[in-house]
C-alpha cells in the first residue's frame, strides 16, 4: 500500500481565481476557487461532464485548441495570469506539463520522443542531452526497460511503458507542475499500479494535479482531493478527509457509489 | 416476406455478377493490351545500302546516295519479293549507253542464287521486301569498268541509305568478294558494316568488253546475317532512342518519349509536390472550419477543369510567356515544350495533391497533435516533428498517385509538349535550358496524335499498344505502391 | 539516482530558463514566418483557381450566346454554334450513368461485402484502386481494341459508352465502398440485432445511409469522365458531321461530335476554328463539367445537414 503524505508546508504553485469556461456559450466550468500546492498530489474526482477534465486543460490552455471555448477568470502561475495577451504559450507549456488518457508516444524511436522537448526549448545536444533523457526516463521508471534499446519505435512499447513514456517526454522539459488527464484509464492494473507508484514519487518533487474517475485511486495517490459537479466545485480538501467525512451531501453520496 | 426474401436474393446475385464483372474487366484489359501488343512483334526490319564504283577523284565521293550511277540494295518495301521490275527496279541501261555514258558499273540481280544469274536480268537497284529477323537476307553485286574506263584504279564506295542506321536493323551486316574476276589477283574481303557502315575499297580496273562479260566482273554479297528472333529484335529496337515510325526505314525507339514522360512528371512533380503539401496543411492544421469548408470546393472545382481547357490556357497564355522569356537565346518558335507542359501539369495535379494530402494529414489522430502542443511545440515545430512525420505513408501515398496522374495525362501534353520527339541533352547548361523549354513528345500523346492516323493491326499499331502497355505497366506500378502506402497508412494510424 | 544535469539547484535551473526564453523568441519568428508561408501556399491555390475561371470566363464570355449553344457550325466550323457537340456530350454522357451507375454501386457493394475476406478479392481490391489511376488513354486504347474493333461496334457511341463506363467505374466502386464503410459500427449492429441478414443489413440500412456519398462519386467521376477527350478520341468522336442533327437508333452506332474531342481537333487543325469560338467552347465545358459538380455539392451540403 502506498502511503500518501501531506507535505507539511505547503506553497501555492498554481491558482485558479474565478475560472469559467463555455463551449460554444454552454457553461462547462463555474466560477471555480481553487489552489495547488507545491509537492504535493491533487486528485480531481467527479461524474462524467462534470468538469474536471475542462478544469485540467484550463490550467495549461489546451482549451485554446477547441474553437468556440472562451475562458474567463485567471489563472495565476507565480502570480501571473496564464491567460494574459502576453503569456508566453511555449514557455507555460515548460513550465506545466502533460500526460493524456490514451497514451499518445510520437512515431519515433524512443530517444527521439524524450529528446525532442528539451532540444528544442534548452537547444541541447550531445552527452547533455543524452543525460537528460536517462534522466527522466529513470524518474518515469522506464529506464531499466528501455535502455537497450533507445532506437526502437515508442509505438512498440505496451500500453503501459507508453504511457510512462509520455510521462518522461514530459519530465524531459523540465516543468514544475504535472497535469495527468485519468492517466491510468486505458491501462491494465499492472500498469496502473506503476504508474499510480510513479505518481507518488512525482508528488514528492512535482506539482501534481491528477484527474481521475478511479475513487480508490485518488485516495491512494494524492494529498488533496476536489469534487466536481456540473462545473462547481463540491468540495476541495485533503484527501484523507474528503474520504472519511465529506462535508456534503453530495460527496458522500457520490463517494459510496449511491451516484454518478 | 416471399417477396422480400426474393428481392434480396436478386440484389446478392447483381452483387455477385458485379464483381464478377469487374474481375472480368480487368483481366480483359491486362489481356487486350498484352493481345493488340502483339502485331508489334510481327514487324520486318527494313534496311537499305547504297553501293557504287566509283573513281578515285569522284565529284561524289561524300554523297554516294547523290551518285546517279549507284546501286541501292535494299529491304523496305512492304509486299513480295517478287517486284514488278518495269516498274520498281530500273533495269541496267544498254551496254551501248553505259559505254558512252557511264564508265564504272554496278548492278544487281532480283535472285540471290548464283547460278541463275544472267546478263539480260540485270538491274541498278534491287529492292525486296523487309523480313523477320531470323530470315535475314542476301544481295548480289557485279561490279566492272566499261572499256571507255581510262582510270588506273576504280574503288567501290557504300554508305546506308538515307534515313537509313544499321543500329536500327537488327542484323549484321558483310559486304563480302564472293569472287574476283579471272587475271585479278586481290585479297579477300570481307567489310562487317555495323562496325563500318560508310567506306571504299580499292579495286583493280577489270573491264567487261560485252554484256556477256558482265558475270564475270567482281562480284560482291551484300549479307544481312540474323542475330537474334523478332521478338527480341523489337524489344531491343523499342528501347531504342529515336521514334519515327512513318518514315521509310521505320524506327520504334521509345526511348525519347519515355524520358520526356518522365521529365515533364519529375518536372511538374517538383513544383506540384511542395505547394501542394504546404496547402494541404495549411488546410488541415491551421485553417479554421469555416475556410475549410470553402476551400473544397474550390479545390474541386480545379479538379473538374478539363484537361482539354487547360491545355489551351497554356498554349494560349503561358506558352507565349515562355516565348518570349527565352525567345533571345534559343531561336524558340513556340514556348511550347517541357517546360510550359509542365507548368500546365502542375495546375492539373495541384488539386488533386492538395486534397490526397490533407486527408492523409487529418487521419494523424488528434492525440498527437494535443500531445506535442502539451509539450510546448510551436505549431510549425508541430508540423515539421510530429504530424508531418507522423502523416508519411499517407503523403506518399497521395504524391504516388499524382505521379500515376500526371504520367498519363494526354491533352496537355499533346496540346502543349510541341510534338517532336527529342532526346532530353544535360551537357551543358545551354543544352538543358533547349532541353526544358523546346519541343518534345511523351507517351500519352504520342498514342492519342498517331493512332488516327495508323492502319488497324499494322506494326505501328502494335507498337502503339506496346506503348500503352508500357504507360499501364508504369502507372499500374505506381498505382500498387500507392495502394501499399495507403494501406500503411491505415494501420499505422 | 541523479545526473549532473538533473535540474535540482535553483540557479542551474533559471540559467536553462534564460536559455529557453532567449531560443522561444526565436522559435516564434521561425513559426510565425513557416505558418504566413502555408497559408500563402492556400491563399496563392485559390488565387490560381480563381485565375484561370476568370481568363477563361473573359475570354470566353463574348462567345457565348443563345445561338452559340443552339446553332451548329456553320461556314466550315468558323463560324455558328456547338450545339451537336453539346449534344454529343450530354448524350455519352446519359449513357455512362446508365451503364456505370448500378455496375458501379453493385461493384462497391460487393468489394465492402468481401473486400478482405478472400485472396480474389484482395486482388480485385488492388486492381479496382490501380484501375483507377490508369491513364485515360490506357482506357482509350482499350476501348479501341475491343469496343471498336472485336465487337465490331466501330467508331460509335456504343463504343463510346463502353469506355466511359469502364473509365469512371473504378472510381465509383471506390467511392461506394468507403462510402458504405463509413456507415457506423452502431447502425450496422442494429441491423442486426432486429433480426435482419448481414444483406439487408446492408441493403437496406447502410446503403441508405451511404447513398449521398456514392451519388457524390458518381456525378464528380461522371464530370471527369464527360470533360476527358483521351477515352472517346478513337472510340467514338467524329469532329462534326450533319448526320448528327437527327437522332435515332442509328445514332447509337455513329459517332458523335462532342466539346472535348471539337477542342482537341481545334487544335490539330490550327486556324480552322477562330480563337474565340474554342474559348467560348472551352467555357461552355467548364460550365457543363462545374454544373455536375454543383449537383455533387449541393447533395453533399443536403445530407450534412440531414445527419448531423
Amino acid at each position: 500500500m502506498i502511503a500518501a503524505m501531506t507535505p507539511t508546508k505547503a506553497k501555492t504553485a498554481i491558482q485558479t481565481i474565478d475560472l469559467s469556461v463555455s463551449y460554444n456559450g454552454k457553461p462547462a466550468l463555474k466560477a471555480v476557487n481553487a489552489e495547488f500546492y507545491e509537492n504535493t498530489v491533487t486528485a480531481l474526482i467527479g461524474p462524467s461532464g462534470c468538469g474536471k477534465s475542462t478544469l485540467l486543460r484550463a490550467l495549461n490552455r489546451m482549451n485554446d485548441r477547441i474553437p468556440d471555448a472562451q475562458v474567463q477568470g485567471k489563472v495565476l502561475i507565480d502570480g501571473k495570469d496564464i491567460y494574459d495577451r502576453r503569456m508566453n504559450l511555449t514557455r507555460l507549456r515548460r513550465e506545466v506539463g502533460m500526460v493524456f488518457q490514451k497514451p499518445n508516444p510520437f512515431p519515433m524511436s524512443i530517444f527521439e520522443n524524450v529528446a525532442l522537448g528539451p532540444r528544442l526549448h534548452y537547444g541541447l545536444k550531445g552527452r547533455v542531452l543524452e543525460e537528460v533523457v536517462e534522466d527522466a526516463l529513470r524518474k518515469a521508471a522506464l529506464w531499466d526497460e528501455v535502455k537497450d534499446d533507445l532506437k526502437k519505435n515508442g509505438l512498440a512499447l505496451s500500453g503501459g511503458q507508453q504511457q510512462r513514456l509520455c510521462i518522461a517526454r514530459m519530465l524531459a522539459v523540465q516543468p514544475r507542475i504535472l497535469l495527468m488527464d485519468e492517466p491510468c484509464s486505458a491501462l491494465d492494473p499492472i500498469s496502473t499500479q506503476k504508474i499510480e507508484e510513479l505518481i507518488v514519487e512525482l508528488g514528492k518533487q512535482y506539482t501534481v494535479i491528477v484527474v481521475t474517475h478511479n475513487l480508490q485511486q485518488a485516495a491512494r495517490i494524492s494529498h488533496y482531493t476536489g469534487f466536481l459537479m456540473y462545473g462547481e466545485v463540491v468540495e476541495w480538501g485533503e484527501t484523507t478527509q474528503l474520504f472519511e467525512r465529506p462535508q456534503k451531501q453530495e460527496t458522500e453520496d457520490y463517494i459510496r457509489g449511491r451516484f454518478g | 416476406m416471399w417477396r422480400t426474401r426474393l428481392f434480396d436474393n436478386l440484389v446478392q446475385a447483381a452483387t455477385w455478377m458485379a464483381g464478377g464483372l469487374l474481375i472480368l474487366t480487368i483481366l480483359a484489359v491486362f489481356y487486350y493490351l498484352f493481345a493488340e501488343s502483339q502485331y508489334a512483334f510481327a514487324r520486318k526490319f527494313p534496311f537499305g545500302f547504297r553501293v557504287a564504283l566509283q573513281p578515285l577523284n569522284s565529284e561524289y565521293r561524300d554523297d554516294i546516295s547523290m551518285d546517279p550511277t549507284a546501286s541501292l540494295l535494299a529491304a523496305h518495301r512492304e509486299g513480295s519479293d517478287e517486284l514488278d521490275d518495269a516498274e520498281d527496279a530500273t533495269r541496267l541501261p544498254l551496254h551501248e549507253e553505259l559505254v558512252s555514258m557511264q564508265p564504272l558499273v554496278t548492278a544487281t540481280a532480283q535472285t540471290a542464287d548464283l547460278n541463275r544469274l544472267r546478263p539480260d536480268e540485270l538491274f541498278r537497284d534491287c529492292m525486296r521486301a523487309p523480313k523477320r529477323a531470323e530470315q535475314g537476307e542476301r544481295f548480289l553485286l557485279l561490279a566492272f569498268a566499261m572499256p571507255t574506263y581510262n582510270g588506273d584504279t576504280m574503288e567501290l564506295a557504300w554508305e546506308p541509305d538515307v534515313s537509313f542506321d544499321p543500329a536500327y536493323a537488327p542484323y549484321e551486316f558483310r559486304l563480302r568478294l564472293v569472287r574476283a574476276p579471272e587475271g585479278v589477283r586481290i585479297d579477300p574481303i570481307e567489310v562487317n558494316l555495323n562496325q563500318q557502315p560508310k567506306g571504299r575499297l580499292a579495286l583493280p580496273v577489270w573491264k567487261a568488253h560485252s554484256p556477256e562479260e558482265y558475270l564475270k566482273g567482281y562480284l560482291f554479297e551484300l549479307e544481312a546475317r540474323p542475330t537474334t528472333t523478332t521478338t527480341l529484335a523489337t524489344i531491343q529496337q523499342f528501347l531504342k532512342p529515336d521514334w519515327a515510325p512513318t518514315i521509310l526505314y521505320a524506327r520504334f525507339g521509345m526511348l525519347p518519349l519515355l524520358l520526356a514522360t518522365l521529365l515533364i512528371t519529375a518536372l511538374s512533380m517538383l513544383f506540384a509536390t511542395p505547394l501542394g503539401i504546404a496547402a494541404a496543411v495549411y488546410l488541415s492544421e491551421q485553417a479554421s472550419p469555416r475556410v475549410r469548408e470553402w476551400f473544397k470546393p474550390i479545390l474541386e472545382i480545379l479538379a473538374a477543369i478539363p484537361t482539354v481547357v487547360l491545355g489551351y490556357f497554356g498554349v494560349m497564355l503561358i506558352a507565349p510567356w515562355l516565348q518570349r522569356l527565352f525567345a533571345e537565346g534559343l531561336q524558340l518558335t513556340s514556348g511550347r515544350g517541357l517546360l510550359a507542359t509542365a507548368l500546365m501539369m502542375t495546375v492539373f495535379i495541384l488539386p488533386t495533391i492538395i486534397s490526397l494530402s490533407e486527408d492523409a494529414l487529418r487521419a494523424v489522430p488528434n492525440s498527437l497533435r494535443e500531445g506535442a502542443e502539451a509539450l510546448g511545440l510551436t505549431l510549425a515545430e508541430r508540423i515539421r516533428l510530429v504530424i508531418l512525420p507522423a502523416a508519411k505513408s499517407g503523403l506518399i501515398a497521395a504524391l504516388l498517385l499524382g505521379v500515376a496522374r500526371v504520367m498519363g495525362e494526354t491533352m496537355i501534353v499533346w496540346i502543349l509538349s510541341g510534338g517532336t520527339p527529342t532526346m532530353p541533352d544535360f551537357s551543358s547548361p545551354t543544352a538543358a535550358l533547349g532541353t526544358l523549354v523546346k519541343p518534345t513528345r511523351g507517351i500519352p500523346d504520342t498514342i492519342a496524335i498517331e493512332m488516327g492516323n495508323v492502319e488497324f493491326e499494322s506494326p505501328h499499331y502494335g507498337h502503339l499498344f506496346l506503348l500503352g502497355l508500357t504507360l499501364f505497366v508504369l502507372t499500374l506500378g505506381i498505382n500498387l505502391l500507392g495502394f501499399v502506402y495507403r494501406k500503411r497508412a491505415q494501420l499505422q494510424l | 539516482m541523479q545526473t549532473e544535469a538533473t535540474l535540482t539547484g535553483i540557479a542551474q535551473r533559471s540559467e536553462w530558463e534564460q536559455r529557453a526564453a532567449r531560443r522561444d523568441a526565436q522559435r516564434l519568428r521561425k513559426n510565425a514566418l513557416l505558418t504566413t508561408l502555408f497559408g500563402g501556399m492556400g491563399l496563392l491555390t485559390t488565387l490560381l483557381v480563381f485565375a484561370l475561371i476568370a481568363v477563361i470566363a473573359y475570354k470566353g464570355a463574348p462567345t457565348l450566346s443563345w445561338e452559340f449553344l443552339t446553332q451548329p457550325p456553320r461556314e466550315g466550323m468558323s463560324a455558328g454554334g456547338v450545339w451537336p457537340m453539346i449534344r454529343g456530350s450530354l448524350l455519352l454522357m446519359l449513357g455512362t450513368f446508365l451503364l456505370a451507375t448500378p455496375l458501379g454501386i453493385f461493384g462497391g457493394v460487393c468489394l465492402a461485402e468481401y473486400g478482405e475476406r478472400s485472396r480474389i478479392m484482395r486482388f480485385m481490391h488492388a486492381s479496382v484502386a490501380a484501375l483507377a489511376g490508369t491513364p485515360p488513354i490506357v482506357y482509350g486504347l482499350f476501348g479501341l481494341a475491343i469496343f471498336v474493333l472485336k465487337f465490331h461496334f466501330g467508331v460509335s457511341l456504343l463504343a463510346g459508352w463502353c469506355t466511359l463506363t469502364l473509365f469512371s467505374l473504378p472510381v465509383i466502386v471506390l467511392t461506394t465502398e468507403t462510402a458504405l464503410k463509413t456507415a457506423p459500427a452502431a447502425l450496422i449492429d442494429g441491423g442486426l440485432a432486429l433480426g435482419l441478414s448481414r444483406w439487408q443489413t446492408l441493403w437496406r440500412i447502410a446503403l441508405p445511409y451511404a447513398l449521398s456519398g456514392i451519388l457524390t462519386g458518381v456525378i464528380l467521376s461522371l464530370g471527369r469522365a464527360a470533360g476527358e477527350a483521351t477515352p472517346v478520341l478513337f472510340t467514338a468522336s467524329i469532329y462534326y458531321s450533319t448526320a448528327q442533327l437527327t437522332l435515332g437508333w442509328e445514332t447509337l452506332r455513329q459517332p458523335v461530335a462532342n466539346l472535348p474531342y471539337y477542342l482537341a481537333e481545334g487544335y490539330r487543325q490550327p486556324g480552322v476554328v477562330p480563337d474565340h469560338l474554342i474559348w467560348g467552347a472551352c467555357l461552355t465545358l467548364i460550365m457543363l463539367v462545374l454544373l455536375l459538380n454543383a449537383g455533387a455539392i449541393f447533395i453533399r451540403s443536403r445530407t450534412r445537414r440531414r445527419y448531423l
